[in-house]
This record gives C-alpha cells, structure tokens and sequence, in this order.
C-alpha cells in the first residue's frame, strides 16, 4: 500500500534485510501502509533483491543501486538518494537498522527534512572507536526520535549518552527473524542430507583478524582435528586460501573429525544451528541467534571478549579465547555438562517487531 | 602538524580567523585552509577574508547551496578527495553548519582525528538542522572545545570523557574584541544616515521564519509598527522570499524600515553596537549583541545559547507579535539598560579561545 503518511523501512546489507523481515510482515499481516526501500550496491543488488523473495519479502518499491568505492562516497550517495526518496514518498517515519554507512546516511537525510527516524537495534556499544560501525551507531542514535533497543543494556547506553528521542526496549528483532525464518528453512534446505554426523558442533570464523591470523587458524585446526565432537565447518574462502599455504589444509581436509563446508546461504545456516549440538564462532550475531527458542544452543566464542554481554550472563555463550587448549576444554565442559540452558532468549521473546509496531500505532504515526 | 581547518558559511569565518591567526604564529603548524563553498557565492564570504586578512584557502571545494542532504553529501565527496590527498593529522570544524558536519564525517571514516570548535551548544529543537549537525559533530569528535562551563556540561550528560573536553572560551569573542576598534572607524552610521542609539538592526535568514510567508509577514508587521528606525541587511535567502510573497514592496512603503544589502564584519560590529536594540533569528548576532551590551529580541522560540538569555540581555520571542512588541518596549523605557548589560559577566571566556584551541590541539598529538 502506497499512501502519503505511511512507514517507510530501509534495508540495505543482509543481516538489515534478516531483522527487518519481520516489521515488514508485521506491517503487511495488520495492513498498515509502508513503504519498502532498499538500498544497496550495484554489484550485490540482484542477491539481495533474491534474498528478498526467498524471505518471501515484497518486492521493494524503490531500490538503490549506486557504485561507490570509499566510505565518504558511499555515505554521500546513499544521502542524496535517501532524500529523494523520502521527499517523494513523504513517509510519516523512516525505520531504519543496524550501524552501516547506509543507515547513518538514510537516518541524516531522513532527519533534516524533519521526518521522524526510528532506529531499530538502538544502543549496541562496543566502545572501540576505531570500527567504523560504532560511530554509525552512534550518530543514528542521536538522530533517532525513537529507539528500540533490544536490552536493558542497550537502554542503559542509550540514557548515559542522554539521546534526544524516545527509547523502548523491545527485544532484538532477530529473535523474530530466526523463529520466523527456521519454519522457511525447513522447507527449503537440504543441507541436513550431506551431514557426516549424528552429533556434531557447528564452526564459523568470520572477523578479518581470525580469518587472516596463521596462529588463529593454526590453533582451529588442532582444536577442530581433536575435538571430543565432529565438527562441521563452512569455511571462509580467505581461511581456505590460508590454510592451503600453511599446508594445513590437508590436515582438516583429512580429518575424520572434521566436515569441510563452502560458505553457505542463510537457510543452510539456520539448519545446522537448528540441528548441531554447539556453536564456535566469532560472529555477534549468531551469538544472539543461538539463543532464540527455536535454536537454543551453546556458543563458544572465540575471541578476546564480545559486545553481547547478555548471551553470557544468561548462560548461552562463553568467551575462550584463541587458543587450541583453551577452545578443547570448553567443548568438553560445555558437552559434560548438565545444567540446561535457559528457555528465554535475553534478546527477547520473539514479539520484538510487534511491539515496535504497537509503539509505532499507539503514537499515532503507523 | 598538518592542521586542516573546514569552512563554508559566513559566521565560521569569523570564529576561524582569531585561531588561523594564531596557528600561524606557530611554525610547527602546517595549515590547510578548505572553504567548502557553502555560502552562495564566494563574494559573500569573501569581503569576510579580506577584512580579516585570511590567507587565501587551500581549497574552494565551490559546492554551493542545495538541500540538506545533497549539500552534505557532494561536501563529503570533496572532502574526501582533498583529505586524501592533504592527509592531515587532525580536522578541526568549526560552528554547526552543514560544511562542520561533512568535515567531521569524512574525517571520521579516515580514521582522522577530528576537533570541534564551539562544541556543545544544544538548543534542544531538533527541528533545527543546526542542531543535529552540532550534536552528530560532537559525537565524531576525539577534541571537544566548549565555549562555555554550560556547553562542557551539556556533553558531560552525554556520556562525554572529561579528557576530551576543553572549556576554551569562544573565538567568537576572540574575533570581536580583535575587531572592534577597526569597526569603531567604519562611518556606516553616517551612510545610513542613522543616530546612536535612535534605531534598531534586523536580521533574519531561518527557514522557520523566511520559508512561510505567513509567519514571515507577522514579524515584519510587528517591526514596522515599533515605529522605530530598523536597519534590515537583507540576506539573499530572505529576499527571495520578500520577492515571491510581495513583502518587499510593503516593507519600502515604510521609509523607517532601511533595507541594505548583505554587511561586512566590521560593519555589522558598528551597526550592532550603536543600536538600541537587536532583532535577529541568528546565534551568533545573539552573542556579539552581549558582547556589545546591545539588548537582543530572539525571533526564535529556542536558542543554542542559553547563557545569552539568563542575564535577560537576550529574550526569545519566537515570531508572537505581541511578544515582539512587548520586549521591546520594555527596552525603549529602559534608557540604562546599556549600562546594566555592560555589568553582566561573559560567559564565554576572556578573548583568548584561540591561544587555547591551538596549544591544546598541539599538545593531543
């Protein structure tokens, strides 16, 4: 439904298109006017429009297709597209997601033409300001006239740096996207079929600093090659090309113990966290995947510490490091172990987009 | 030290020339000038120049004026261009216009450290476009210089690091205090065939009051009825809406409303001071008008500089007829009040901001 005065919801990389899936169907299933934008790069424009169908996601009604080369070109693009868009669509709010330099650039437009921004996913710190994406989140907060944060660590954030707009915690829409999303990978992927295992654990690196690191990738493998538990590994291609010039490549390769994998789409995904019996990675978001109830597994996170504290306090995750001994221990805790996990995500219960949506009627803007 | 320094409109040039004066004075300060072309045409700024005896920019990125966003954003592709090439060490930008923000961007995508000057004034209306580039400036910022304890405090409720922050005075008044004696020699008074005290100056130029007709007509009939003698410098923008609505040939029906095209600093500094009263929608004719212990109407309903009304030197009285009328004449039958303001103590520091911002930008190396 295209009216003057609807919602409109920007997406722009994957994981914006994951946790915006389910506002989009919140919106359609109650029949609420919005307006769907995507704004992307030329070269991954048509993925992503595919992405976008296999989430069974309408068709957007604008997209952006531009080519930038630097991150001041890329922010200056998206801005100048942004403003056009909502200028001839005149939404009542803009929703936007995530840290990219596409939220800050459709968050600012959006702003100066005194259209409300929502931001969805408000408050996430790591307070390493060398990462481009903390300061994107930090700017869009400060734009925001509301923000959903998905904690109580989030709002606390939130109220320290004093932000203008109006916060609610809601929980993390990717809570939403994974309960909604397993139901479609069940459906669609056969992946389950080419699995060696009954039992295994599920492996992913994907931080430039592990994917790059000899020693970090040396000491996956000794780890992985003498785990108590098979371990299914889709492998990034920078880690295979490493791995085949520190001639390790065979040593996982021949592993019994181990199954090699190509990256995979994000329904295979999903299937295996369904299926595995625990999770080695280095990624923040599949640190809050792991929690939802449909998937409810143990993550070890390799790396020196996490921006999602909550997964750890509620007893899903646990940080162990880069090392070989350190990372084999944990797994052997982690599959000795009795205590259950938790039935409640700390991301939230699922309902995050229907209350964003509920907030968004009640104000009397959607 | 590769010092770059982002300028674009009219009022960023005034506050830049006390701190580019004294960067020059230190050798080991190599300066990279960068005027984004914000302000219409380079003539409007560049009579700014020569009265200040600026060196001529590194760069004039000619930019010109657009929509917000477009404006940010063709700023930023620039920016990004001569940052790469110049690769300073630090970008210090001044004020909060859309030229201050794009700096700090692309600075911040660089991973170049960036300095804001004027850091912290919030007027809490975020339907000011100044007002969102000023706080996303301070959030790219590594060096905060807060014009006064109120700003400092405004980022300390904002999660800001106390080492960060610098309470540096305002180059402003730097700037001010440089200049008032060659403005004191300007004879614009006698131009304008205008006496002491016996008139009022009125400048407007914001959206909020220009772009609406309406509202716009509703100032101006309260002005013209002061009966008062009213210098109006009329900015580009604000004729073009005269033009349109038809105003302007009302407001030369009055021979008490003086229109004049756009004024220089020194001018301004002499028109503002010899007046009885200033009206304005600007922030920083706000400041210069205490500065200069001239009484001040703010046609706005809010001010970033907060520190201006406490001292009852400023009223806000947003574009209500009856407000104007009303604050100003309180004013008329106030004959001491000039002597009252001259009391009031400054907020904004002692004139030496600029020593300040370029010895503490030295020293966060």
């Amino acid at each position: 439904m295209k009216t003057i005065g609807a919602t409109m919801i920007i997406v722009g990389t994957r994981p914006e298109i994951i946790k915006m899936a389910p506002l989009v169907r919140s919106f359609k299933k109650r029949k609420l006017p919005f307006i769907f934008v995507h704004c992307g790069q030329h070269y991954d424009y048509n993925m992503s429009q595919q992405f976008i169908e296999e989430l069974k996601l309408p068709k957007p009604d604008f997209g952006f297709k531009f080519r930038a080369q630097s991150q001041g070109l890329q922010t200056a693009r998206i801005l100048t597209l942004a403003e056009s868009v909502v200028m001839k669509a005149k939404p009542k709010s803009v929703l936007v997601e995530g840290d990219t330099n596409g939220t800050l650039a459709c968050a600012l437009a959006t702003a100066k033409l005194n259209v409300r921004v929502g931001h969805v996913e408000a408050g996430l710190r790591s307070f390493d300001l060398r990462m481009p994406e903390e300061h994107n989140r930090r700017l869009v907060d400060h734009l925001s006239t509301y923000l959903f944060a998905p904690t109580e660590v989030a709002k606390a954030n939130l109220v320290k740096e004093n932000v203008w707009g109006t916060i609610r915690v809601t929980g993390n829409t990717v809570i939403d996207a994974v309960i909604q999303h397993v139901q479609l990978a069940r459906e669609r992927s056969t992946i389950m079929n080419t699995i060696r295992f009954k039992h295994f654990a599920l492996a992913t690196a994907h931080r430039a600093e592990n994917v790059d690191d000899p020693a970090v990738l040396e000491n996956l493998v000794e780890a992985f090659t003498h785990s108590p538990i098979p371990i299914v590994y889709p492998i990034h291609p920078r880690s295979l090309k490493r791995l085949r010039q520190q001639k390790k490549l065979r040593k996982l390769s021949k592993s019994g113990n181990v199954q090699l994998l190509p990256p995979l789409g994000y329904f295979d995904f999903l299937t295996l966290m369904k299926n595995c019996d625990l999770i080695i990675t280095d990624s923040g978001g599949i640190q809050e995947e792991a929690t939802a109830p449909v998937i409810r597994k143990p993550v070890l996170v390799t790396r020196l510490s996490t921006e999602r504290p909550e997964a750890v306090a509620a007893g899903f995750a646990e940080v162990v490091g880069l090392k070989s001994k350190a990372l084999l221990s944990a797994i052997e805790r982690t599959l000795d172990r009795k205590r259950k996990l938790p039935t409640d995500s700390p991301y939230g219960d699922g309902k995050a987009a229907e209350k964003i949506v509920d907030f968004l009627v009640s104000e009397g803007i959607a | 030290m590769r010092l770059m320094l982002v300028v674009g409109a009219r009022p960023q040039i005034i506050k830049s020339a006390p701190i580019i004066h004294e960067a020059q004075k230190h050798t080991e300060i190599d300066l990279q000038l960068i005027h984004t072309g914000q302000h219409y045409d380079f003539e409007m700024s560049k009579i700014f120049f020569d009265e200040m005896t600026l060196p001529e920019p590194l760069a004039n990125l000619g930019v010109g004026s657009g929509t917000h966003a477009w404006q940010t954003g063709n700023m930023m592709i620039e920016l990004e261009k001569i940052m790469t090439k110049c690769r300073p060490d630090l970008v210090m930008v001044p004020g909060d216009t859309n030229s201050t923000l794009a700096g700090a961007l692309v600075a911040v995508k660089l991973h170049v450290p960036v300095a804001h000057v004027e850091a912290g004034a919030r007027s809490y209306d975020m339907r000011m476009p100044e007002e969102i580039n000023r706080r996303l400036t301070d959030h790219c910022s590594s060096l905060l210089f807060a014009p006064t304890s109120n700003c400092a405090k405004n980022l300390i409720s904002e999660g800001f690091a106390r080492k960060a922050l610098r309470v540096s005075g305002d180059p402003m008044y730097d700037a001010l205090l440089q200049h008032v004696a060659a403005a004191s020699k300007i004879d614009i008074l006698k131009k304008l065939g205008l006496k002491s005290e016996e008139y009022a100056a009125l400048t407007l130029h914001r959206p909020e009051n220009v772009d609406d007709s309406r509202t716009l007509g509703r100032i101006l009939k309260a002005i013209i009825s002061l009966k008062l003698t009213t210098v109006f410098p009329v900015h580009p923008r604000t004729r073009q809406h005269l033009e349109r609505t038809g105003l302007l040939a009302r407001l030369q029906e009055n021979p008490h409303i003086k229109l004049v095209d756009p004024l220089g600093y020194h001018e301004m500094l002499q028109l503002a001071k010899h007046s009885r009263m200033v009206l304005t929608d600007s922030g920083g004719l706000q400041k210069e008008a205490l500065w200069l212990h001239t009484p001040c109407i703010t046609l706005r309903e809010r001010t970033e500089w907060i520190e201006t009304t406490e001292s009852h030197a400023n009223v806000l009285v947003g574009s209500n007829p009856e407000k104007i009328s009303k604050a100003a004449a309180k004013i008329m039958r106030t004959p001491e009040i000039k002597t009252k303001l001259n009391k009031i103590k400054n907020p904004f520091g002692d004139g030496h901001a600029s020593q300040r911002i370029i010895s503490e930008t030295l020293k966060s190396r």
